[in-house]
Protein backbone atom coordinates (compact mmCIF):
# COMPACT_ATOMS: atom_id res chain seq x y z
CA UNK A 1 0.00 0.00 0.00
CA UNK A 2 1.44 3.38 -1.03
CA UNK A 3 1.36 6.08 1.64
CA UNK A 4 2.06 9.79 1.37
CA UNK A 5 4.92 10.00 3.85
CA UNK A 6 7.62 7.57 4.95
CA UNK A 7 7.42 5.71 8.25
CA UNK A 8 10.36 7.76 9.53
CA UNK A 9 8.54 11.01 8.71
CA UNK A 10 5.39 9.64 10.35
CA UNK A 11 7.22 8.74 13.55
CA UNK A 12 9.14 12.01 13.74
CA UNK A 13 5.92 13.96 13.24
CA UNK A 14 4.14 12.19 16.07
CA UNK A 15 7.14 12.45 18.39
CA UNK A 16 7.04 16.21 17.65
CA UNK A 17 3.50 16.09 19.11
CA UNK A 18 1.86 16.74 15.77
CA UNK A 19 -0.63 14.55 13.95
CA UNK A 20 0.84 12.68 10.95
CA UNK A 21 -1.27 10.96 8.29
CA UNK A 22 -2.05 7.99 10.55
CA UNK A 23 -1.04 6.49 13.86
CA UNK A 24 2.40 4.88 13.49
CA UNK A 25 2.66 1.21 14.46
CA UNK A 26 5.72 -0.52 15.87
CA UNK A 27 5.35 -4.28 15.61
CA UNK A 28 8.27 -5.14 17.88
CA UNK A 29 8.98 -8.52 16.34
CA UNK A 30 12.13 -10.48 17.06
CA UNK A 31 11.56 -14.26 16.92
CA UNK A 32 9.18 -14.01 13.98
CA UNK A 33 12.26 -13.31 11.86
CA UNK A 34 13.26 -16.95 12.31
CA UNK A 35 9.92 -18.08 10.93
CA UNK A 36 10.39 -15.83 7.90
CA UNK A 37 13.76 -17.44 7.23
CA UNK A 38 12.58 -20.99 7.83
CA UNK A 39 14.92 -21.41 10.80
CA UNK A 40 14.44 -22.76 14.29
CA UNK A 41 15.03 -20.20 17.02
CA UNK A 42 18.40 -21.72 18.03
CA UNK A 43 19.45 -21.66 14.37
CA UNK A 44 18.24 -18.08 13.97
CA UNK A 45 20.08 -16.83 17.04
CA UNK A 46 23.31 -18.54 16.03
CA UNK A 47 23.99 -15.77 13.52
CA UNK A 48 23.20 -12.09 14.26
CA UNK A 49 23.17 -11.34 10.53
CA UNK A 50 19.84 -13.18 10.37
CA UNK A 51 18.48 -10.05 12.03
CA UNK A 52 18.91 -8.15 8.76
CA UNK A 53 16.91 -10.39 6.44
CA UNK A 54 14.40 -11.21 9.16
CA UNK A 55 13.58 -7.57 9.88
CA UNK A 56 13.44 -6.58 6.22
CA UNK A 57 11.03 -9.40 5.41
CA UNK A 58 8.82 -8.65 8.42
CA UNK A 59 8.61 -4.95 7.54
CA UNK A 60 7.74 -5.81 3.95
CA UNK A 61 5.11 -8.33 5.05
CA UNK A 62 3.29 -6.24 7.64
CA UNK A 63 4.10 -2.68 6.55
CA UNK A 64 4.65 -1.39 10.06
CA UNK A 65 6.70 1.65 10.89
CA UNK A 66 10.05 0.48 12.27
CA UNK A 67 12.90 -1.96 11.95
CA UNK A 68 13.68 -3.50 15.32
CA UNK A 69 17.38 -4.06 15.92
CA UNK A 70 16.83 -5.93 19.18
CA UNK A 71 18.79 -9.19 19.06
CA UNK A 72 18.19 -10.61 22.54
CA UNK A 73 18.51 -9.19 26.03
CA UNK A 74 20.79 -11.93 27.30
CA UNK A 75 23.34 -10.82 24.68
CA UNK A 76 24.42 -8.07 27.06
CA UNK A 77 24.97 -10.65 29.80
CA UNK A 78 27.03 -12.70 27.36
CA UNK A 79 29.24 -9.65 26.86
CA UNK A 80 29.93 -9.87 30.61
CA UNK A 81 30.76 -13.60 30.43
CA UNK A 82 27.37 -15.26 30.85
CA UNK A 83 26.12 -18.35 29.04
CA UNK A 84 22.83 -18.30 27.14
CA UNK A 85 20.02 -20.85 27.10
CA UNK A 86 18.22 -21.09 23.77
CA UNK A 87 14.68 -22.41 23.37
CA UNK A 88 12.68 -23.72 20.44
CA UNK A 89 9.68 -21.56 21.31
CA UNK A 90 10.80 -18.53 23.29
CA UNK A 91 13.48 -15.89 23.64
CA UNK A 92 16.99 -16.80 24.83
CA UNK A 93 17.63 -16.51 28.55
CA UNK A 94 20.79 -15.55 30.42
CA UNK A 95 22.42 -18.49 32.18
CA UNK A 96 23.82 -18.60 35.70
CA UNK A 97 24.82 -15.22 37.17
CA UNK A 98 28.38 -14.21 36.29
CA UNK A 99 29.00 -12.81 39.78
CA UNK A 100 27.68 -13.27 43.30
CA UNK A 101 29.20 -10.14 44.80
CA UNK A 102 28.74 -6.58 43.62
CA UNK A 103 32.47 -5.97 44.12
CA UNK A 104 33.23 -8.60 41.49
CA UNK A 105 31.38 -6.54 38.90
CA UNK A 106 32.75 -3.23 40.13
CA UNK A 107 36.33 -4.43 39.83
CA UNK A 108 35.91 -5.92 36.38
CA UNK A 109 36.64 -3.87 33.23
CA UNK A 110 33.49 -3.11 31.30
CA UNK A 111 33.11 -4.88 27.96
CA UNK A 112 33.66 -2.89 24.77
CA UNK A 113 30.46 -3.37 22.74
CA UNK A 114 32.37 -2.89 19.49
CA UNK A 115 34.75 -5.73 20.34
CA UNK A 116 32.77 -8.41 22.17
CA UNK A 117 30.26 -10.99 20.86
CA UNK A 118 27.38 -10.93 20.21
CA UNK A 119 27.24 -7.14 20.45
CA UNK A 120 29.82 -6.42 17.75
CA UNK A 121 28.00 -8.73 15.34
CA UNK A 122 24.72 -7.01 16.19
CA UNK A 123 26.34 -3.69 15.30
CA UNK A 124 27.33 -5.17 11.94
CA UNK A 125 23.73 -6.23 11.40
CA UNK A 126 22.49 -2.72 12.22
CA UNK A 127 24.94 -1.32 9.65
CA UNK A 128 23.54 -3.66 7.01
CA UNK A 129 19.97 -2.81 7.99
CA UNK A 130 20.80 0.87 7.67
CA UNK A 131 22.28 0.39 4.20
CA UNK A 132 19.15 -1.41 3.01
CA UNK A 133 16.78 0.95 4.78
CA UNK A 134 18.12 4.32 3.56
CA UNK A 135 16.29 6.22 6.29
CA UNK A 136 12.90 4.90 5.20
CA UNK A 137 11.91 3.37 8.55
CA UNK A 138 13.31 4.29 11.94
CA UNK A 139 15.72 1.62 13.20
CA UNK A 140 15.20 1.01 16.91
CA UNK A 141 18.15 -0.20 18.99
CA UNK A 142 17.85 -1.56 22.52
CA UNK A 143 19.88 -1.33 25.70
CA UNK A 144 19.22 -2.69 29.16
CA UNK A 145 19.24 0.11 31.72
CA UNK A 146 22.09 -0.07 34.24
CA UNK A 147 19.52 -0.55 37.02
CA UNK A 148 18.04 -3.59 35.26
CA UNK A 149 21.19 -5.20 33.84
CA UNK A 150 22.29 -6.57 37.26
CA UNK A 151 19.22 -8.84 37.25
CA UNK A 152 20.99 -10.89 34.57
CA UNK A 153 24.50 -10.46 35.98
CA UNK A 154 23.75 -11.19 39.65
CA UNK A 155 20.28 -12.75 39.67
CA UNK A 156 17.14 -10.95 40.80
CA UNK A 157 17.24 -12.03 44.44
CA UNK A 158 20.86 -11.00 44.90
CA UNK A 159 20.19 -7.64 43.27
CA UNK A 160 17.13 -6.86 45.41
CA UNK A 161 19.00 -7.95 48.53
CA UNK A 162 21.69 -5.40 47.73
CA UNK A 163 19.17 -2.55 48.00
CA UNK A 164 18.81 -3.37 51.70
CA UNK A 165 22.24 -4.71 52.65
CA UNK A 166 24.65 -2.79 50.40
CA UNK A 167 22.84 0.33 49.19
CA UNK A 168 26.02 2.32 48.57
CA UNK A 169 27.55 -0.49 46.53
CA UNK A 170 24.30 -0.88 44.62
CA UNK A 171 24.35 2.79 43.65
CA UNK A 172 28.01 2.50 42.64
CA UNK A 173 27.26 -0.51 40.48
CA UNK A 174 24.43 1.26 38.64
CA UNK A 175 26.70 4.22 37.94
CA UNK A 176 29.50 1.88 36.83
CA UNK A 177 27.29 -0.09 34.44
CA UNK A 178 25.85 3.15 33.10
CA UNK A 179 29.11 3.77 31.26
CA UNK A 180 28.62 0.51 29.39
CA UNK A 181 24.97 1.30 28.66
CA UNK A 182 25.81 4.67 27.11
CA UNK A 183 28.65 3.19 25.05
CA UNK A 184 26.45 0.34 23.78
CA UNK A 185 23.63 2.73 22.88
CA UNK A 186 25.97 5.12 21.09
CA UNK A 187 27.58 2.28 19.17
CA UNK A 188 24.14 1.27 17.89
CA UNK A 189 23.38 4.84 16.88
CA UNK A 190 26.73 5.11 15.13
CA UNK A 191 25.95 1.88 13.27
CA UNK A 192 22.70 3.35 11.95
CA UNK A 193 20.01 3.08 14.62
CA UNK A 194 17.79 6.16 14.85
CA UNK A 195 16.59 5.75 18.43
CA UNK A 196 17.17 3.62 21.50
CA UNK A 197 14.70 1.73 23.65
CA UNK A 198 16.02 2.05 27.21
CA UNK A 199 14.67 -1.14 28.82
CA UNK A 200 14.24 -0.63 32.54
CA UNK A 201 11.70 -3.06 34.00
CA UNK A 202 13.35 -2.82 37.44
CA UNK A 203 12.33 0.85 37.51
CA UNK A 204 8.66 -0.10 37.46
CA UNK A 205 6.15 0.00 40.26
CA UNK A 206 5.83 -3.75 39.73
CA UNK A 207 9.40 -4.23 40.97
CA UNK A 208 10.42 -1.37 43.27
CA UNK A 209 8.99 1.46 45.31
CA UNK A 210 9.07 5.03 44.10
CA UNK A 211 11.70 5.74 46.76
CA UNK A 212 13.93 2.88 45.53
CA UNK A 213 13.58 4.14 41.97
CA UNK A 214 14.69 7.58 43.11
CA UNK A 215 17.48 6.23 45.30
CA UNK A 216 19.10 3.75 42.93
CA UNK A 217 18.05 4.56 39.39
CA UNK A 218 16.76 7.99 38.53
CA UNK A 219 19.94 10.06 38.62
CA UNK A 220 21.99 7.54 36.66
CA UNK A 221 19.18 7.05 34.13
CA UNK A 222 19.14 10.81 33.58
CA UNK A 223 22.94 10.90 33.15
CA UNK A 224 23.05 7.94 30.80
CA UNK A 225 20.17 9.13 28.64
CA UNK A 226 21.92 12.51 28.51
CA UNK A 227 25.06 10.82 27.20
CA UNK A 228 23.21 8.92 24.46
CA UNK A 229 23.47 10.76 21.16
CA UNK A 230 19.91 10.16 20.02
CA UNK A 231 16.32 9.95 21.25
CA UNK A 232 15.50 7.34 23.89
CA UNK A 233 12.24 5.68 24.83
CA UNK A 234 12.03 4.74 28.51
CA UNK A 235 10.65 1.21 28.36
CA UNK A 236 9.05 -0.50 31.37
CA UNK A 237 9.02 -3.83 29.47
CA UNK A 238 5.54 -5.07 30.46
CA UNK A 239 5.72 -3.86 34.02
CA UNK A 240 3.51 -1.14 35.50
CA UNK A 241 5.02 2.34 35.40
CA UNK A 242 2.82 3.53 38.27
CA UNK A 243 3.94 6.66 40.13
CA UNK A 244 7.41 6.40 38.55
CA UNK A 245 5.85 7.67 35.32
CA UNK A 246 5.70 11.24 36.60
CA UNK A 247 9.51 11.29 36.90
CA UNK A 248 10.27 9.91 33.43
CA UNK A 249 10.11 13.30 31.65
CA UNK A 250 12.96 14.43 33.89
CA UNK A 251 15.24 11.69 32.55
CA UNK A 252 15.43 13.37 29.16
CA UNK A 253 13.69 10.50 27.39
CA UNK A 254 11.71 11.45 24.29
CA UNK A 255 9.06 8.79 24.82
CA UNK A 256 7.84 6.18 27.25
CA UNK A 257 6.49 2.67 26.73
CA UNK A 258 3.80 1.86 29.27
CA UNK A 259 2.68 -1.44 30.72
CA UNK A 260 -0.72 -2.86 29.87
CA UNK A 261 -1.78 -2.33 33.50
CA UNK A 262 -1.16 1.40 33.20
CA UNK A 263 -3.95 3.78 32.27
CA UNK A 264 -3.00 4.79 28.72
CA UNK A 265 -5.51 7.63 28.49
CA UNK A 266 -4.51 9.16 31.80
CA UNK A 267 -0.81 8.83 30.96
CA UNK A 268 -1.26 10.48 27.59
CA UNK A 269 -3.16 13.29 29.23
CA UNK A 270 -0.53 13.94 31.86
CA UNK A 271 2.41 13.66 29.44
CA UNK A 272 0.90 15.55 26.49
CA UNK A 273 3.55 17.74 24.85
CA UNK A 274 6.31 16.37 27.09
CA UNK A 275 6.79 12.74 26.06
CA UNK A 276 5.63 10.55 23.26
CA UNK A 277 3.68 7.53 24.49
CA UNK A 278 3.93 3.98 23.12
CA UNK A 279 1.73 1.03 23.91
CA UNK A 280 -0.21 -0.77 25.12
CA UNK A 281 -1.30 -3.81 23.15
CA UNK A 282 -1.18 -6.80 25.50
CA UNK A 283 1.29 -9.23 23.93
CA UNK A 284 0.22 -12.17 26.08
CA UNK A 285 -3.46 -11.78 25.27
CA UNK A 286 -2.49 -11.21 21.63
CA UNK A 287 -1.56 -14.88 21.32
CA UNK A 288 -5.24 -15.86 21.43
CA UNK A 289 -6.90 -12.80 19.87
CA UNK A 290 -9.45 -13.25 17.14
CA UNK A 291 -9.45 -10.67 14.35
CA UNK A 292 -12.32 -8.87 16.10
CA UNK A 293 -10.45 -8.78 19.40
CA UNK A 294 -7.35 -7.40 17.68
CA UNK A 295 -9.43 -4.65 16.11
CA UNK A 296 -11.09 -3.83 19.43
CA UNK A 297 -7.73 -3.59 21.20
CA UNK A 298 -6.31 -1.31 18.52
CA UNK A 299 -9.37 0.93 18.62
CA UNK A 300 -9.18 1.16 22.39
CA UNK A 301 -5.55 2.31 22.32
CA UNK A 302 -6.17 4.78 19.50
CA UNK A 303 -9.19 6.29 21.24
CA UNK A 304 -7.20 6.64 24.47
CA UNK A 305 -3.99 8.16 23.19
CA UNK A 306 -3.87 9.03 19.49
CA UNK A 307 -5.62 12.43 19.29
CA UNK A 308 -3.09 15.25 19.00
CA UNK A 309 -0.21 12.98 17.95
CA UNK A 310 2.53 11.94 20.34
CA UNK A 311 1.46 8.31 20.15
CA UNK A 312 2.82 5.12 18.60
CA UNK A 313 0.81 1.91 18.74
CA UNK A 314 2.98 -0.94 20.05
CA UNK A 315 2.91 -3.93 22.34
CA UNK A 316 3.72 -3.30 25.99
CA UNK A 317 6.57 -5.80 26.32
CA UNK A 318 8.96 -4.86 23.55
CA UNK A 319 8.90 -8.36 22.10
CA UNK A 320 5.79 -9.92 20.59
CA UNK A 321 5.56 -13.61 21.60
CA UNK A 322 6.61 -16.21 19.08
CA UNK A 323 3.15 -17.79 19.33
CA UNK A 324 1.33 -14.75 17.89
CA UNK A 325 0.18 -15.75 14.40
CA UNK A 326 0.68 -13.64 11.29
CA UNK A 327 -3.09 -13.31 10.89
CA UNK A 328 -3.29 -11.41 14.17
CA UNK A 329 -0.45 -9.09 13.18
CA UNK A 330 -2.17 -8.38 9.87
CA UNK A 331 -5.39 -7.68 11.79
CA UNK A 332 -3.57 -5.20 14.04
CA UNK A 333 -2.17 -3.38 11.03
CA UNK A 334 -5.49 -3.35 9.20
CA UNK A 335 -7.25 -1.92 12.24
CA UNK A 336 -4.56 0.72 12.72
CA UNK A 337 -4.89 1.78 9.09
CA UNK A 338 -8.67 1.85 9.31
CA UNK A 339 -9.16 3.59 12.64
CA UNK A 340 -5.88 5.45 13.01
CA UNK A 341 -6.24 7.96 10.16
CA UNK A 342 -5.85 11.54 11.38
CA UNK A 343 -7.86 13.41 12.39
CA UNK A 344 -9.11 10.64 14.65
CA UNK A 345 -12.87 10.31 14.38
CA UNK A 346 -15.14 9.17 17.17
CA UNK A 347 -14.67 5.41 17.34
CA UNK A 348 -17.74 3.18 17.70
CA UNK B 1 1.84 -29.09 49.14
CA UNK B 2 4.29 -29.26 46.27
CA UNK B 3 5.75 -26.13 44.69
CA UNK B 4 8.24 -25.37 41.93
CA UNK B 5 9.22 -23.10 39.05
CA UNK B 6 8.22 -24.86 35.87
CA UNK B 7 10.89 -25.00 33.17
CA UNK B 8 12.34 -21.53 33.62
CA UNK B 9 14.92 -20.33 36.10
CA UNK B 10 13.15 -17.35 37.67
CA UNK B 11 12.69 -18.66 41.20
CA UNK B 12 11.97 -15.64 43.37
CA UNK B 13 8.18 -15.88 43.06
CA UNK B 14 7.95 -19.47 44.29
CA UNK B 15 10.31 -18.74 47.17
CA UNK B 16 8.17 -15.84 48.37
CA UNK B 17 4.99 -17.92 48.05
CA UNK B 18 6.70 -20.79 49.92
CA UNK B 19 7.54 -18.47 52.81
CA UNK B 20 3.93 -17.26 53.01
CA UNK B 21 2.57 -20.81 52.91
CA UNK B 22 4.99 -22.05 55.55
CA UNK B 23 4.16 -19.12 57.78
CA UNK B 24 0.49 -20.01 57.37
CA UNK B 25 1.12 -23.55 58.62
CA UNK B 26 1.20 -25.34 55.28
CA UNK B 27 3.85 -28.04 54.85
CA UNK B 28 5.67 -27.10 51.64
CA UNK B 29 8.02 -29.22 49.56
CA UNK B 30 9.88 -27.23 46.93
CA UNK B 31 11.28 -28.77 43.76
CA UNK B 32 13.29 -25.63 43.01
CA UNK B 33 13.73 -24.07 39.58
CA UNK B 34 13.83 -25.34 35.96
CA UNK B 35 11.55 -28.21 36.95
CA UNK B 36 10.27 -30.26 33.97
CA UNK B 37 6.60 -31.31 33.91
CA UNK B 38 7.47 -34.97 34.47
CA UNK B 39 9.23 -34.21 37.75
CA UNK B 40 6.13 -32.56 39.23
CA UNK B 41 4.13 -35.64 38.28
CA UNK B 42 6.68 -38.16 39.52
CA UNK B 43 6.84 -36.46 42.92
CA UNK B 44 3.07 -36.15 43.13
CA UNK B 45 2.71 -39.86 42.46
CA UNK B 46 4.95 -40.71 45.43
CA UNK B 47 2.86 -39.11 48.18
CA UNK B 48 -0.39 -37.23 48.67
CA UNK B 49 -0.40 -33.46 48.13
CA UNK B 50 -3.41 -31.21 48.57
CA UNK B 51 -2.17 -28.92 45.82
CA UNK B 52 0.65 -28.28 43.37
CA UNK B 53 1.73 -24.65 43.05
CA UNK B 54 3.51 -23.73 39.82
CA UNK B 55 5.37 -20.47 39.28
CA UNK B 56 6.57 -19.16 35.91
CA UNK B 57 7.90 -15.98 34.39
CA UNK B 58 8.16 -16.91 30.72
CA UNK B 59 5.10 -17.36 28.56
CA UNK B 60 6.44 -20.59 27.07
CA UNK B 61 6.67 -22.00 30.60
CA UNK B 62 3.07 -21.00 31.35
CA UNK B 63 1.90 -23.11 28.42
CA UNK B 64 3.70 -26.14 29.89
CA UNK B 65 1.27 -26.19 32.82
CA UNK B 66 -1.12 -27.99 30.49
CA UNK B 67 1.45 -30.75 30.09
CA UNK B 68 1.65 -31.14 33.89
CA UNK B 69 -2.15 -31.37 34.05
CA UNK B 70 -2.29 -33.94 31.24
CA UNK B 71 0.41 -36.10 32.83
CA UNK B 72 -1.32 -35.95 36.23
CA UNK B 73 -4.61 -36.98 34.65
CA UNK B 74 -2.90 -39.86 32.88
CA UNK B 75 -1.65 -41.06 36.26
CA UNK B 76 -5.13 -40.70 37.75
CA UNK B 77 -4.02 -37.87 40.05
CA UNK B 78 -6.69 -35.23 40.61
CA UNK B 79 -4.52 -32.91 42.70
CA UNK B 80 -5.41 -29.28 41.82
CA UNK B 81 -2.84 -26.92 40.28
CA UNK B 82 -2.44 -23.35 41.48
CA UNK B 83 -0.45 -21.06 39.14
CA UNK B 84 1.17 -17.69 39.51
CA UNK B 85 3.55 -15.40 37.66
CA UNK B 86 3.70 -12.59 35.15
CA UNK B 87 1.96 -14.25 32.17
CA UNK B 88 -1.06 -15.06 34.34
CA UNK B 89 -1.20 -11.52 35.70
CA UNK B 90 -1.13 -10.14 32.16
CA UNK B 91 -3.81 -12.47 30.82
CA UNK B 92 -6.33 -13.13 33.58
CA UNK B 93 -7.91 -16.07 31.76
CA UNK B 94 -4.69 -17.87 30.85
CA UNK B 95 -4.84 -20.13 33.93
CA UNK B 96 -8.07 -21.60 32.62
CA UNK B 97 -6.51 -22.27 29.22
CA UNK B 98 -3.69 -24.36 30.69
CA UNK B 99 -5.66 -26.62 33.01
CA UNK B 100 -5.04 -24.94 36.37
CA UNK B 101 -7.69 -24.91 39.12
CA UNK B 102 -6.92 -21.28 40.00
CA UNK B 103 -4.33 -18.50 39.85
CA UNK B 104 -2.93 -16.40 42.64
CA UNK B 105 -1.99 -12.86 41.71
CA UNK B 106 -0.14 -12.44 45.01
CA UNK B 107 1.08 -14.74 47.82
CA UNK B 108 -1.89 -14.02 50.09
CA UNK B 109 -4.31 -15.18 47.42
CA UNK B 110 -2.26 -18.34 46.99
CA UNK B 111 -2.35 -19.10 50.70
CA UNK B 112 -6.12 -18.66 50.84
CA UNK B 113 -6.62 -20.99 47.86
CA UNK B 114 -4.37 -23.75 49.15
CA UNK B 115 -5.74 -23.66 52.70
CA UNK B 116 -9.24 -23.84 51.31
CA UNK B 117 -8.41 -26.87 49.19
CA UNK B 118 -6.70 -28.57 52.11
CA UNK B 119 -9.62 -27.89 54.41
CA UNK B 120 -7.50 -25.79 56.73
CA UNK B 121 -8.89 -22.82 58.62
CA UNK B 122 -8.10 -19.50 56.95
Amino acid sequence: MSEAITPLQRVLTTLGHQEPDRVPVFLLLTMHGARELGLSLPEYYANPHNLVEGQLRLAEKFGHDCLYAFWYAAGEAVAFGSETTFYEDGPPNAGEPVARQLDELLSRPLPDPTAVSPLKETLGAIQQLSQHNRNYRPIIGVVMAPFSLPVMLLGLERWITAFYEEPDQARRLVAHLGQFTAAWANAQLAAGAHAIAFFDPMASATMVTLEQFQTFDLDVARQVIGQIHGPCAFHFASARAGPQLALVPGTGAAAVVLGSQDDLKAAKGSLRGQLGVLGTLNGIQMVRWTGEQAEAAVKSCIAAAAPGGGFILADQHGEIPYFVPDETLHAVMAAARRWGQYPIRALP
Amino acid sequence: MLIGTLSDSHGLGQRVVSYYLSAAGVHVISLGITVPPSVFVKRASQEHFDAIAISVLMYRSALLVQEVRDLLDREGLSVPILVGGAPFNMDRTLWQQVGARAMGSNPAEGVAMVKGWAGLAL
